[in-house]
């Protein structure tokens, strides 16, 4: 493997040149057939030590001048040849040969590299050939990281599975104890009726005995009397502690315990389904009541719960996949309830999907965390008490439903988590729109300071939540996702690679050269890592629907790349670059044909997102704007333009020819603009 | 027998309870609540001799009611009937509840009929008792009986530190070098792992218990599994159990405790009818076992030694 990526597999054994040789000898020596591939032949000293290089191309130049051959064909090769050409010691490697031939090389290549070992000439090294086995280098890391993203999904397949049965785990348990306490009962309770009879059938065979006597109707008196003392005494005793009083209870009791017993033993059947087919016509009520049952044991000292189920048409589905994703929307919601709360649950349908909505009133999610909890692994619970793939599975059930998942989340308030499902699987597939691929982008609204929570007074789920979602300060949406142009044919691998989970976390390519790829290998480079990252990034590109649109709140204004400030012709010099990220969180990228976006207005006054716009589109907006906002942009600006260095004369250029449309009144911003645009010309 | 014992039972499932009144009400005067709260208040308002509870209820849980109980009314003796209860419930029950018996749901009604007769039967006798002495301890000896150097070395060190002293202690690391010290000398408090070179010498810790009661066992061990535990308290009376890492704190209160209970049993010998254990099942022990063995080894000493004597 090692000698493999050594430079030295590529040695050609061309031959060299002494000091001593002619310029015509060389000419020469280029017509031999077998130097006939070389672009250029060594001239190499006694002790072998490369002086220099002399290309075909430099002969022609020689020999296309006027007299060339006869004013210098006779010179030596010394005084016309190239004394600095590409070296590469032998014994480096492929990556590092490239990274130094690709950076030095001349356009048009007319020389290949020179392979030396200490000074001293090897052989030439062809470009091409360098260039082939990076390429195969590039494929065979690209299968290196194909086989590292099967592993890596086979292991998280297999720790969801294990996830599933430690819930599983957690379930039994509680389950248990949810059917022993009905047990505890129904078993005491035969037992005591059982000694109850026990005692019945003494007096009745002491009866039976004296009845026979009282039949034979040749009892001796006496013995008469005795067997009704005897029986008179069994009787007061019997009667003393009458169990029989308690039996008609203990009855009810018995009965109604094995009537428990029986529902959760069907609860969990129909929770599993092992017994049924994996996918079926179901109401998504029933899927939550036969989970209710089985997380009873969870919920019952911790919370209230509120139902507030709908009128819902079946869908198709895996109904113990539906189950699994309510159970874990329960059990998180339990848990985030410190002391005792309320969790309701509503489902509704507007005839093409079905929706369902976890809320509950407990410490809510920190906006940091909101958007990482569908992340696989992202847990906040105590080490041994979470995988942090509860969520994370959640998620992939709903996406493999070709549902959509939102949650909102407010700390100290409450989480709701809605999903949707269509109504059947027609409608999924043609739900969907016009764009392609997929790269997964989670968003995340700041929808700036709430007035009125009043998330769990809801009279009617489908305003409810459009009403809630605007209470609620951070909202994630996760599958809205932005889907990015690709030619690249990956997509039904990628998917299916994808299928299971949302997201995998990309490893790093193991190498360490990555912008050799880019350099020296150019488009083949950057398609293979491309799809390097496809295979980690991307996801399935099911189209979902919008959930009914919530009532207008305010919308993040996209920010397009060909937006940002883009200064003619002259290179950012240096990099504490406000030039936004386009994927921070706040520049949402909101698919614009699908949403008829609100009046323009800012949406944000930080300078980040006043530097994203572009002038003609900041002053657009500014017409939409209240005046306090864009004093406050303005002043923010002027904040941030403070600590830009001044030697930064781009940057603060765009920041002050923004400045100047936010408020065009004040001379200073013009003149500074205009200075900092003059010196940004001039800086090189 | 003179006067009904009064029984308390506390459920949160009232069929329980109506279940355990049939069967209970002809012998003694039964109790019975939803309520942890309740339930403190009848015990601060009459005498109960024996109190049953659940483990898991809303508003206080079972193991945090038996404490309480404890304090209020240390004679009542307690017992917890439970569906499910988790390693820190059980824990908490032998620690803090100081508990007379663990019964699980669903119950046999002779186990539990036996274990409410023999509690209230001790209750009853129980009138005036010292539980933990405060008269001070003569130079007394634990043993500890644990492979790890570690652990005997940090027992050392916290009884010079916390009782300059007053104790000698003994470190064993086989079975035999600790039946040999039993027989030699009067050891007063034994501090032991549960597995000993890869066996469970639970067996050991309960026939101690049944031919010695008045040693104190303090159980220490990274090992707790919930079935193992429940056989210490019913089979083997154990006075605390420590999860390793041993912690200073813990381990001197724990000593502290065992020689007042120790001292409080040497003065009033009544006190160890409460300790009284269950005879392990004989299909729990398999005759060549080590189990077995042990049973017999310890038999025998005590009934040599008490030959003896």
């Amino acid at each position: 493997m090692k000698s493999d990526n050594s430079i030295s597999t590529l040695i050609i054994a061309a031959m060299s040149v002494t000091p001593n040789h002619t310029i015509n000898d060389v000419a020469q020596l280029f017509l031999l057939p077998e130097n006939k591939k070389l672009l250029c032949l060594p001239i190499i000293n006694d002790n072998g030590l490369l002086l220099g290089t002399l290309s075909r191309q430099r002969l022609q130049e020689i020999f296309m001048a006027r007299f060339g051959r006869e004013l210098y064909g006779r010179h030596k090769v010394t005084k016309v040849m190239n004394s600095t050409p590409l070296m590469v010691e032998k014994n480096s490697s492929i990556e590092d040969a490239a990274e130094y031939v690709s950076t030095k090389i001349e356009v048009p290549i007319t020389e290949d590299f020179v392979i030396v070992d200490n000074g001293r000439y090897v052989g030439i090294g062809f470009v091409l050939d360098l260039l082939k086995a990076m390429k195969e280098r590039v494929h065979a890391r690209n299968n290196e990281l194909a086989d590292a993203y099967r592993h890596l999904k086979e292991s998280q397949a297999q720790l969801i599975q294990s996830e599933k049965m430690a819930s599983l785990g957690q379930m039994v348990a509680g389950v248990a104890h949810e059917i022993n306490t009905p047990l505890g009962y129904v078993r005491n309770n035969v037992e005591l009726t059982r000694s109850t009879i026990i005692e019945v059938r003494k007096i009745l065979n002491v009866f039976e005995n004296t009845f026979a006597l009282l039949l034979s109707g040749t009892a001796d008196e006496n013995v008469l009397q005795n067997e009704i003392e005897q029986l008179e005494q069994m009787r007061t005793n019997f009667y003393e502690v009458n169990p029989l009083d308690d039996l008609d209870q203990l009855f009810d009791d018995t009965l109604y315990g094995i009537g428990q017993i029986s529902e959760i033993v069907l609860g969990l059947k129909n929770f599993s389904r092992l017994d049924q087919a994996a996918v079926a016509n179901i109401n998504i009520n029933q899927c939550i009541e036969n989970t209710l049952i089985i997380a009873k044991n969870v919920l019952k000292h911790k919370c209230d719960v509120i139902k507030q189920f709908a009128e819902l048409p079946t869908i198709s589905c895996s109904p113990s996949q539906i189950n699994q994703v309510f159970l874990n929307l329960l059990t998180n919601a339990v848990q985030a309830i410190e002391q005792y709360g309320t969790i309701t649950i509503a489902t509704w349908s507007d005839g093409n999907y079905v929706y369902a909505r976890v809320a509950d009133n407990g410490k809510g999610i920190s906006e940091g965390n909101l958007s990482k909890i569908f992340d696989p692994f992202f847990t906040t619970k105590p080490i041994g008490q979470g995988t942090g793939l509860g969520l994370s599975i959640v998620y992939n059930i709903i996406e493999q439903h070709h549902g959509r998942i939102k949650v909102e989340s407010k700390l100290d308030i409450g989480t709701q988590f809605t999903i949707c499902l269509p109504c059947s699987k027609d409608d999924a597939n043609t739900a969907g729109t016009s764009e392609s691929t997929t790269k997964e982008e989670i968003q995340i609204e700041s929808t700036g300071t709430l007035s009125h929570i009043d998330i769990f007074s809801t009279p009617e789920p489908k305003e409810n939540i459009q009403s809630e979602s605007a209470s609620y300060v951070s909202t994630v949406d996760i599958l809205d996702k932005e889907k990015s142009e690709s030619e690249l044919d990956l997509k039904s691998e990628a998917k299916e690679y994808t299928n299971l989970l949302p997201k995998v976390v990309p490893i790093e390519p193991a190498s360490n050269q990555p912008n050799v790829y880019l350099r020296f290998v150019g488009v083949v480079a950057v398609i293979s890592i491309l799809s390097g990252i496809w295979y980690f990034f991307s996801t399935s590109n099911t189209k979902v629907p919008e959930l009914p649109a919530p009532a207008p709140q305010p919308m993040v204004q996209p920010v397009k790349m060909e937006q940002m400030p883009q200064p003619p012709s002259v290179k950012a010099p240096e990099p504490p670059a406000p030039t936004p990220q386009p994927m921070q969180p706040m520049v949402q990228p909101v698919k614009v044909e699908q949403m008829p976006q609100p009046p323009n207005e800012l949406q944000s006054t930080t300078p980040d997102y006043i530097l994203a716009l572009s002038p003609e589109n900041l002053s657009t907006r500014l017409t939409a704007t209240p005046q306090p906002i864009r004093q406050e942009a303005e002043a923010n600006l002027y904040a941030y333009i403070q600590k830009i260095p001044k030697r930064n004369k781009l940057v603060n250029w765009e920041a002050y020819r923004r400045l100047v449309i936010l408020n065009p009144n004040k001379n200073l911003y013009r003149t500074k603009a205009n200075f900092f645009a003059l010196s940004a010309k001039k800086q090189p | 027998m003179s006067e009904k014992a009064t029984v308390l039972f506390v459920d949160d499932e009232e069929r329980i309870l109506r279940s355990l009144k049939s069967m209970f009400r002809t012998e003694y005067n039964v109790l019975t609540t939803t309520s942890g709260h309740e339930a403190l208040g009848m015990i601060r308002n009459q005498r109960v001799h024996v109190v049953v509870s659940d483990q898991r209820m809303p508003v206080m849980l079972g193991v945090d009611l038996l404490r309480e109980v404890k304090n209020i009314s240390p004679i009542s003796m307690r017992i917890l009937l439970t569906g499910y209860a988790d390693k820190e419930a059980v824990i908490g029950s032998i620690n803090e509840g100081e508990i007379y018996r663990y019964v699980s749901k669903p119950w046999c009604a002779d186990d539990i009929r036996n274990a409410v007769y023999n509690a209230a039967e001790i209750a009853k006798k129980s009138e005036k008792i010292i539980f933990d002495s405060e008269s001070i301890t003569g130079k007394e000896l634990i043993m500890v009986l644990d492979e790890d150097p570690g652990v005997a070395g940090f027992i050392s060190q916290s009884v010079a530190s916390e009782f300059s002293n007053r104790y000698d202690v003994e470190w064993v690391t086989s079975l035999e070098k600790a039946m040999n010290v039993l027989d030699r000398k009067a050891v007063a408090v034994i501090v032991t792992e549960l597995n000993l070179a890869g066996d469970d010498i639970g067996m050991f810790i309960k026939s101690l218990k049944m031919h010695a009661p008045d040693i104190i066992t303090i159980v220490t061990s990274s090992f707790q599994d919930i079935n193992t535990l429940v056989g210490l308290i019913n089979e083997g009376q154990i006075f605390r159990f420590l999860p390793k890492p041993l912690r200073h704190g813990m381990l001197c209160m724990a000593l502290n405790g065992a020689f007042r209970r120790y001292q409080a049993i040497k003065e009033c010998p009544s006190l160890l009818s409460r300790h009284k254990v269950e005879v392990p099942k004989p299909s729990s022990i398999v005759e060549g076992t080590l189990a077995w063995r042990i049973k017999d080894m310890i038999g025998n000493m005590y009934r040599k030694k008490s030959a003896v004597a």
